[in-house]
């Protein structure tokens, strides 16, 4: 085949007008798109299929630097359209779910051996309804536990500075500034992250505290973040129930935070 | 032969994505995105204020940070706090997905409701789970395509006016269908490669674990607990299918097997895991799959007018 003829079969499979496809029901006569209306929308859908491949290539971690620089040009494409998802529904497996218990008081003060005014739980079955709703404050609350594990407890954050403060002294004494410098630049990215992480955290359960304190009329509230674990094949198997005590005590239970009722608004 | 090649690759890239199609399919997930569209929104209603204001769990300041101050992680809930603006925009977002469900001026109301879906989700993010994803991915693209062109409003009022039917079939709405296939298998991809990370869905133990959680559960699946090679094959047999959807589900022989894999996989979830709503509309992303005339077939057997019956009528 010679070049010339080879270039104009190209010029002419991307010219050719395109047959109606086979159809159900009766067709009518519709002209097909011009080639140059072709292109533009080609280049259009490899644009956004391009697009919707990069979200979940970059979120959740784990993910590659590669796909994380381009998730952020696609970024605002992606938030726009509503497209910025991972799809990973039930990976990488099924876990233990997460809820959130509150206690509510109608004093300010804590007093020695007090009992709350209201013991409340989210999500709960018996209280949200329909199942939409449910899962909804069940998401919420799996929220919760996503901002949470973010913060790292006060002893592993120190310890990881110290590690790091130790790392960096050893470079630049032994005058490789430029990791030093690598090393500092990811450190502040850390330090940055888990103070945005502490923010969000504070932002969210305050926002929870004061609707459930206005919801129940109540001056002071606790919260507790659950977890209740799956109940494991043999367990069943010998009688007990997945709603048991067992799989959701205090073992599983972590303190928020207290709060008062904000009356300001 | 490099240019015969990309001659080639030109031709079948303009057939699938520009060739005609007839609009059937779409106008039958039209109605049946635009019901989980008005139930999905209709439920909003009862907790508008606590998920969509600054008196309630999520603050604006909080869901702002989570699109990183973007103006692109838009919303009309940024823009209005009173509750009489904001029942009042409910309203009309309601009405607006009533209307594309009947398909009354479905051009417009398509888009409407895509936005609608993209505001609600950006000012809840932090309570959102599949559904908005999936809402709003079928919704996107049915918006694009004349998805009113039958079993519409739009399509009686024409009738009654005398005026010609709108062309059924149509080069949008192919590409319309092509990319919900296109972006379903990109989402069966991620979901079951997502899945080869975790030691339980090699163990074949996820079906397990999936039963054994009580805050999902909606029907007690526990007895399954004696069947553990049962569970097992589910599992792996789940991980396989999601896996390779993408792959199996564009050659004819394949298709059936990936798309009653989908509905047995999607019913399951939605009647044991309290998630109907979810499992309903991945059934219905996978109604994409389905040619207009099977589709018409279908509804034949379930004694349902055909549009040609309609026409008639």
């Amino acid at each position: 085949m010679s070049p010339s003829k080879s270039r104009s079969d190209v010029r002419k499979a991307a010219e050719q007008p395109i047959k109606p496809a086979s159809v159900g029901g009766d067709c009518h006569d519709v002209p097909s798109w011009q080639p140059r209306t072709r292109l533009i929308v080609s280049l259009l859908i490899v644009f956004h299929l391009f697009a919707v491949f990069v979200a979940p290539m970059s979120n959740p971690p784990p993910s590659s630097q590669l796909f994380n620089r381009l998730s952020s040009l696609f970024s605002p494409y992606l938030q726009a359209l509503f497209l910025n998802h991972g799809y990973r529904f039930f990976a990488p497996e099924p876990g233990p779910s997460h809820l959130v218990r509150y206690e509510i008081y109608s004093t300010e003060t804590e007093q020695p051996g007090e009992f709350p005014e209201y013991n409340g739980i989210f999500p709960d079955r018996r209280k949200h309804w329909p199942r939409l709703i449910y899962h909804r404050w069940f998401m919420l609350s799996e929220t919760v536990f996503a901002e949470n594990s973010l913060i790292p407890s006060e002893e592993d954050f120190t310890g990881r500075i110290q590690q790091i403060e130790e790392d960096l002294q050893r470079l630049r004494n032994d005058g490789e500034s430029g990791r030093a410098d690598w090393l500092d630049a990811q450190l502040r990215r850390e330090l940055e992250l888990i103070e945005y992480s502490r923010k969000q955290q504070q932002r969210l359960l305050e926002a929870i505290a004061q609707h459930l304190l206005r919801v129940h009329e109540g001056r002071r509230i606790k919260l507790y973040l659950c977890e209740r674990q799956l109940a494991p094949m043999i367990d069943v198997i010998q009688g007990k129930r997945l709603d048991d005590p067992l799989y959701f005590n205090s073992n599983f239970e972590f303190y928020l935070g207290s709060t008062l009722r904000d009356d300001s608004e | 032969m490099f240019k015969s090649y990309f001659s080639n690759l030109i031709e079948s890239w303009n057939r699938f994505w520009f060739e005609q199609r007839d609009c059937f399919t779409l106008c039958v997930m039209r109605i049946l995105v635009g019901l989980m569209l008005i139930y999905t929104h209709l439920v909003w209603s009862k907790e508008l204020l606590t998920f969509f204001t600054d008196q309630g769990v999520l603050p604006s300041e909080y869901t702002l940070a989570l699109h990183g101050n973007s103006w692109f992680g838009w919303s009309h809930f940024f823009w209005f706090d009173s509750p009489t603006v904001l029942w009042t925009i409910h309203g009309v977002a309601l009405l607006v997905f009533v209307m594309f469900t009947l398909g009354l001026l479905t051009r417009v109301t398509g888009i409407l409701s895509f936005l609608f879906i993209v505001s609600y989700a950006n000012r809840a993010a932090g309570a959102l789970f599949g559904l908005d994803q999936m809402n709003a991915y079928l919704t996107m693209y049915l918006a694009l395509a004349p998805c009113g062109a039958s079993w519409s409003l739009d399509s009686w009022i024409r009738r009654r006016r005398g005026l010609a039917a709108q062309p059924q079939i149509s080069t949008w709405a192919n590409v319309a269908t092509r990319l919900l296939q296109v972006h379903l298998c990109i989402i069966y991809f991620f979901a079951g490669t997502g899945k080869l990370l975790g030691p339980a869905w090699w163990s074949g133990d996820a079906i397990w674990m999936s039963f054994a959680s009580y805050d999902y559960q909606s029907i007690d699946m526990t007895w399954m607990v004696h069947y553990p090679l049962m569970m097992n094959a589910i599992s792996l047999y789940t991980l396989f299918w999601e896996v390779s959807y993408a792959y199996l589900i564009w050659p004819k022989l394949t298709r059936p097997l990936m798309i009653g894999t989908a509905i047995l996989v999607h019913a399951g979830i939605g009647l044991s895991m309290g998630m109907i709503t979810f499992g309903y509309i991945m059934i219905v992303a996978n109604f994409a799959f389905f040619g207009p005339q099977a589709l018409r077939d279908l509804l034949g057997r379930l004694k349902l007018p055909t549009r040609m019956e309609m026409a008639r009528i």
